[in-house]
């Protein structure tokens, strides 16, 4: 496994996902850096399913940290912009509003149904999210539903939606 | 109708097209007959559907590029060799492992969504040093403190191999190429140790950092063996 490409092919998606369990950018940033060294200590042996290699460490490393030190309350999803610099326009748009509601509504569920919420987002199976998890498919449905349901709740997903 | 009603793992098994507990053809002959549970994947689709819009304006929203961090190694594992061999610029010393140091590497080339400084407007700066060098090892001192990151990058005008080590002192290695680099973080009195070989007469030494003050103007003075940079207006 060719580490370097496995960093240009997942960097993207793999800090998206990131900052989407843990609402916050500077959390994202290190524990992408600690899954890229980690791949380059102990890269996957099988070739067939690296990606879900790669956010199953991930995923791990986070909950590792966030084991170790308490989760950051404050959710944080760009670089604080310094004191003397006016917020940008965007900064203050509905689409970034948007994405704190978002971000803040994934902050309500539990730890392993954000993760089962937003590894389905990117794609993963059921079984691959099981086996990240440490758990049944069945299981997986079941927070999943949760999920959903929690995020119906908060983001009105049967009504008021983007 | 002879099963049970669908459980919501279930529903959301069958809206996924995932294998559930019970075989598929058992959940769609359920389905078909009951509108209860017809009525619960509907609506499941419908908030998985909203789900996902919220979801797409997430990721319209530009990610900024990760800003390269040391943080002290915490693992030793094996390092392969054709890292120390393949002529990369290291960022090494102050605790950070050449594996975390390739990865910050790789972030830091990772395309910039903008080009504005991460304190606002401070351009870049690179200051560069050439020294005339004897034999044997010599100390490279930086004194004063950075606003952020520095690089200090060490090159060869001529061929040969440099060593550096930082910190503690446990990190050292040899490049193929003569080149190296080292960050320094933001603490004062960093020493950086250069070992050269004794065929090497010319090194220059820059200093780079985007997150330093304006005024910031490197000067460096020489003994014998010893050049301190001199980090801050004064």
């Amino acid at each position: 496994v060719n580490v370097d490409e496995l960093f240009k092919e997942h960097r993207e998606r793999l800090l998206r996902y990131l900052l989407r369990l843990s609402g916050n950018l500077d959390v994202a940033e290190d524990v992408l850096q600690d899954t890229f060294v980690k791949a380059l200590e102990k890269p996957p042996t099988k070739q067939d399913n690296v990606k879900a290699w790669l956010f199953t460490v991930a995923t791990n490393l986070l909950r590792d940290r966030s084991r170790r030190s308490a989760r950051q309350n404050e959710i944080l999803l760009e670089r604080t912009p310094p004191a003397h610099r006016p917020p940008s326009p965007l900064q203050h748009s509905e689409a970034a509003e948007l994405r704190l509601r978002l971000y803040r509504a994934l902050d309500g569920l539990s730890e392993r149904e954000r993760t089962a919420i937003v590894m389905r987002q990117e794609g993963f199976a059921h079984r691959e999210i099981a086996a990240s998890l440490g758990t049944t498919t069945g299981t997986v449905g079941t927070l999943l539903a949760r999920a959903l349901s929690k995020l119906t709740q908060r983001l009105s997903l049967d009504g008021d939606t983007p | 109708m002879t099963v049970a009603h669908l459980s919501d793992a279930e529903l959301v098994a069958t809206l996924d097209r995932q294998l559930a507990s019970r075989p598929g053809t058992e959940m769609e002959e359920h389905l078909s007959g009951c509108s209860s549970c017809r009525e619960r994947l509907t609506e499941l689709e419908v908030q998985s559907e909203a789900l996902g819009r919220w979801f797409d304006i997430d990721e319209q929203a530009a990610l900024p590029t990760p800003a390269p961090r040391l943080r002290p190694a915490t693992s030793r594992g094996p390092r392969p060799r054709y890292l120390m061999a393949a002529g990369v610029v290291l960022f090494l010393g102050l605790g950070l492992s050449p594996l975390r140091g390739l990865v910050v590497q790789w972030m830091g080339m990772a395309p910039r969504s903008n080009t504005e400084s991460p304190t606002g407007g401070v351009a870049p700066q690179t200051h560069r040093f050439d020294f005339d060098v004897g034999d044997g090892p010599f100390e490279l001192s930086i004194t004063g403190q950075p606003q952020g990151l520095l690089v200090v990058r060490l090159e060869a005008t001529e061929g040969g191999s440099i060593g550096i080590s930082g910190g503690d002192g446990t990190e050292t290695v040899s490049l193929g190429p003569a080149s190296a680099a080292i960050e320094v973080g933001p603490t004062e009195g960093t020493r950086i140790e250069v070992t050269l070989p004794a065929e090497l007469a010319a090194l220059n030494v820059t200093v780079a950092g985007d997150r330093v003050l304006p005024e910031w103007t490197p000067t460096a003075t020489a003994s014998p063996r010893t050049w301190t940079l001199r980090l801050g207006g004064g």
